[in-house]
C-alpha cells in the first residue's frame, strides 16, 4: 500500500505555478484558491479510501503537470444533425462560449482539481416545455504531446418544467494528460434528458469525470455511458431521485484492453416516493486491462414505493483482465421493490459450439458472442446516428481485443 | 458418404462408444434408436465435432475425407448439419445473422461470392414459411424465448436452408405435438434427394410414421446391435429395448 499519496513539495510546487498561470485571474479566484490547497492537502486518492478501492491515482502525486499549448486538434467527427461545441485542452474551440462567470459547485477529494481549474465549459438551459429540436455534441479533446498536460471542464445542464434535451458528451486526446471533467445536471418537474457520455481516453491519459444529477418530479434521466478508452478513467455518477415519480435510467458498457482501467461509480439515492432507477452495466474485459463497476442504490426512509434494479454482467477474454463488480442496495424502508443481479464469466461455451456446427469459423463466432453480449446496451441507444456510430466504435474495439486474445492464446 | 468403423469414444474417463460401425450411402435415411445412455447423442456429437469428446480408436470418414481430424466449422462447410437435441439460446445474435453467416461461410468454402442480402432474405423467408416460423422471429436473438417446439422447428429451418449432404438429427422429434412433428416429418422429407442423406437419432418410432426410413439401428452400450428395415422400428415398439440389451 502507497503512504506517499500527500503531494510532494516540489510537485505542490508546480501545482501552485500552474494555478497562477491558468485560474488566479478566474473570477471566484479565492474559492478556487481554496480547492487547490484542500486539494494539496489530501492528495490523490489511495486504495486506502474505500470510494477509490480499485483505482488507485498516488502514482500521480509526484508527477508534474503542464499547460497544454493549446493549438492543432485531430479531425473532430461531431454527430450529424448535432450542434457541435468543442472544447481542446480545456478551451472552447467551437460553438458559443458557453459560461465565464458561473461559480463551480466546490467539489472535493480529486474532483477540487476541478473547482480550482475549470475556466469553462457547456452551459444549457433550456427553458420551460422547450424541446430541443437536435442534439447537443460536446467533444473535449485533450493532448499531451510533449509533456504531461493538465485540462479541466465543468458543465452545466438544467432543464426546466417539461423541457426536454440530448446531450452528448464526448471525450478524447492522445499522450499524457490528466484531464477531470464535472456535469451539473439539474432537472425540473417532467423533464426528460438523454445523456450520453463516450470516453475514448489516450493510453497514457487520466479521465476522471464527475457527474451530479438532481432529478426533479416526474423527470427522467436516462443516461447511456460508454467507455472504450485505452488509458485510466474513472466516472462517478451521483444521482438525486429528489421528487415523486423521478426516474433514473443507467445503461453503461465498458470495454478495456490492453492496460486500460475503467471504474465506473454510481451512486443513486431514491429520496422521494414512487422513484424509478435501472442500472444495466455490460463490461468486456481483454488482455491485462482491468474494469470496475460500483453500484449502490440507497433508498431513503420516506421513499416508499420505490422501483430499483440493477444488472450488472462481465466477459473475461484473458486470464489477465480482472473485473471487479459491485452492486449494493441500501434500504431504509420496507414499502420497496429493489433488485439486483451480478455475473462475470466467459463465453458460453456451447453457443460457441452452436455457431462452429453451422460453418461459422471460431473467430468470427466469438466475435458474434462477444458483440451480442453488449447488444442490450447498445441497441437502447435511442438516436440512430449516434448508435451506429457506437456500434461501428465498439465493434472496432472487439476486433482489435479479440485479435490481440488470440495472438496472446497462439503464443502460449 | 459415411463411414464409420470401430469406432471408440470417451468423455473424460468413461468409454461411451465401444467399436461402432455404420454405413451411410447417398440418398438413406438411417434411424438409429435405443435406449437411454446407450450412446446416441454422443455418436451425433462426434461426429458434428463438438469439444469434450475423445476418440480413442476407430475412423469416421464422409465423402472419404478424414472426418475425424476436421474443425466443427469445416465438417459444416463440407455439408454436414447436426440437428441439436437441446437448441442453445444466443441472445444478441440474431437468426438471421446466424443464417447469414452460415450461408456466407460454405460460399468461401466452396469460393463462390457471397449471396446478397436481398436473396438471402428471400430464401430463409421462404423456408421459415415452410416450417410455419412466423419471419418475424428471425430478427429475434437465436432461439430466444422460443418454445421447445419452436426451436425444433428452427432446427429444421436451419437445416433446409443451408441444404447439408448429411443431416444428423439428434431427438428433433421429442417434446413435439403432432402437428408440429408432421412440420418436422415434413421439412425432413422435402430435403430427401438421391444425393442427400439423414440420419434420425430417435426415442420412438413416432416419427417414422412420418419420415419412412431406409434402415433402422439399434444402439445399445456403444454399438450397433441390430440393423433392419422399417419394421424394426416396429417391432422394438412392441417389445421394448430389453430383450437387446441382454443380446449386447
Amino acid at each position: 500500500m502507497r503512504s506517499r499519496n500527500v503531494i510532494a513539495a516540489e510537485a505542490a510546487q508546480s501545482w501552485h505555478a500552474l494555478f497562477d498561470q491558468i485560474a488566479a485571474s478566474l473570477p471566484s479566484a479565492a474559492v478556487r484558491r481554496t480547492a487547490l490547497d484542500g486539494f494539496l492537502a489530501t492528495g490523490f486518492p489511495t486504495k486506502r479510501i474505500e470510494a477509490w478501492k480499485y483505482t488507485d491515482l498516488s502514482v500521480l502525486a509526484e508527477a508534474h503537470f503542464a499547460a497544454p499549448q493549446t493549438t492543432a486538434h485531430p479531425a473532430l467527427h461531431p454527430l450529424q444533425g448535432a450542434t457541435p461545441v468543442v472544447f481542446v485542452d480545456g478551451v472552447c474551440a467551437q460553438g458559443a462560449e458557453l459560461t465565464g462567470s458561473e461559480l463551480p459547485q466546490p467539489l472535493d477529494g480529486v474532483y477540487a482539481l476541478n473547482t480550482a481549474f475549470a475556466a469553462t465549459g457547456l452551459k444549457l438551459e433550456v427553458g420551460r416545455g422547450v424541446t430541443l429540436p437536435q442534439p447537443v455534441h460536446v467533444i473535449a479533446c485533450r493532448s499531451g504531446a510533449r509533456t504531461a498536460t493538465t485540462s479541466h471542464l465543468c458543465h452545466h445542464i438544467q432543464l426546466a418544467d417539461n423541457a426536454r434535451a440530448d446531450v452528448i458528451l464526448e471525450s478524447m486526446g492522445d499522450g499524457e494528460y490528466l484531464g477531470t471533467d464535472t456535469v451539473h445536471i439539474q432537472l425540473g418537474s417532467g423533464a426528460q434528458l438523454r445523456f450520453f457520455h463516450i470516453q475514448a481516453s489516450a493510453a497514457a491519459a487520466t479521465e476522471l469525470a464527475n457527474t451530479q444529477v438532481e432529478v426533479g418530479r416526474d423527470a427522467h434521466f436516462e443516461a447511456y455511458s460508454v467507455d472504450v478508452g485505452l488509458g485510466l478513467a474513472r466516472h462517478d455518477f451521483n444521482i438525486a431521485l429528489c421528487a415523486t415519480g423521478a426516474d433514473a435510467d443507467l445503461k453503461a458498457l465498458s470495454i478495456t484492453d490492453a492496460r486500460a482501467h475503467t471504474d465506473t461509480r454510481v451512486r443513486i439515492q431514491h429520496r422521494a416516493p414512487h422513484g424509478r432507477s435501472r442500472i444495466l452495466f455490460r463490461g468486456i474485459a481483454a488482455d491485462h486491462s482491468r474494469l470496475v463497476f460500483d453500484g449502490l442504490v440507497r433508498v431513503d426512509e420516506g421513499a416508499v414505493k420505490t422501483d430499483s434494479d440493477q444488472r450488472l454482467a462481465t466477459l473475461l477474454l484473458s486470464s489477465h483482465a480482472e473485473a471487479n463488480m459491485k452492486p449494493e442496495l441500501e434500504i431504509y424502508n420496507d414499502d420497496v421493490r429493489c433488485d439486483h443481479g451480478t455475473a462475470t464469466g466467459q463465453l458460453d461455451p456451447l453457443a460457441l459450439f452452436y455457431l462452429r456446427s453451422r460453418g461459422v469459423d471460431e473467430s468470427a463466432a466469438r466475435e458474434l458472442l462477444t458483440l451480442a453480449f453488449v447488444t442490450r446496451v447498445l441497441e437502447a441507444v435511442p438516436l440512430p446516428a449516434l448508435r451506429d456510430v457506437l456500434r461501428e466504435r465498439v465493434a472496432t474495439s472487439l476486433r482489435t481485443a479479440l485479435a490481440r486474445a488470440v495472438s496472446t492464446r497462439q503464443a502460449a | 458418404m459415411l463411414e464409420i468403423n470401430n469406432l471408440h469414444a470417451c468423455i473424460g474417463t468413461k468409454e461411451i462408444l465401444k467399436g461402432l460401425d455404420l454405413t451411410v450411402n447417398p440418398g438413406e435415411v438411417h434411424a438409429i434408436m435405443g435406449p437411454n445412455g446407450a450412446g446416441k447423442s454422443t455418436l451425433a456429437n462426434v461426429l458434428s465435432g463438438r469439444p469434450g469428446y475423445i476418440v480413442t480408436a476407430g475412423s469416421a470418414t464422409f465423402n472419404g475425407e478424414d472426418l475425424l481430424a476436421l474443425a466443427a466449422e469445416e465438417r459444416a462447410c463440407r455439408g454436414l448439419f447436426l440437428g441439436f437435441q437441446y437448441p442453445v439460446e444466443i441472445p444478441g445474435v440474431s437468426n438471421l445473422t446466424l443464417l447469414k453467416a452460415a450461408i456466407n461461410a460454405r460460399r468461401h468454402h466452396r469460393g463462390e461470392p457471397e449471396m446478397s442480402p436481398v436473396d438471402l432474405l428471400a430464401w430463409v423467408r421462404e423456408h421459415a414459411r415452410r416450417v410455419e416460423i412466423d419471419p418475424k422471429m428471425l430478427s429475434r436473438g437465436v432461439n430466444e424465448g422460443f418454445s421447445g417446439g419452436e426451436k425444433k422447428r428452427n432446427e429444421i429451418l436451419q437445416m433446409l436452408v443451408l441444404e447439408p449432404t448429411l443431416a444428423i438429427l439428434d431427438e428433433t422429434d421429442s417434446g413435439l405435438d403432432i402437428d408440429a412433428l408432421k412440420v418436422v416429418a415434413h421439412g425432413i422429407n422435402t430435403l430427401r434427394s438421391p444425393e442427400r442423406s439423414t440420419v434420425l437419432v430417435t426415442h420412438y418410432q413416432r416419427l417414422l410414421d412420418y419420415v419412412k426410413p431406409d434402415f433402422v439401428h439399434v444402439l445399445a452400450a456403444g454399438r450397433i446391435v441390430k440393423s433392419g428395415g422399417p419394421e424394426l422400428a416396429l417391432e422394438l415398439e412392441e417389445r421394448g429395448y430389453g430383450w437387446l440389451e441382454q443380446a449386447a
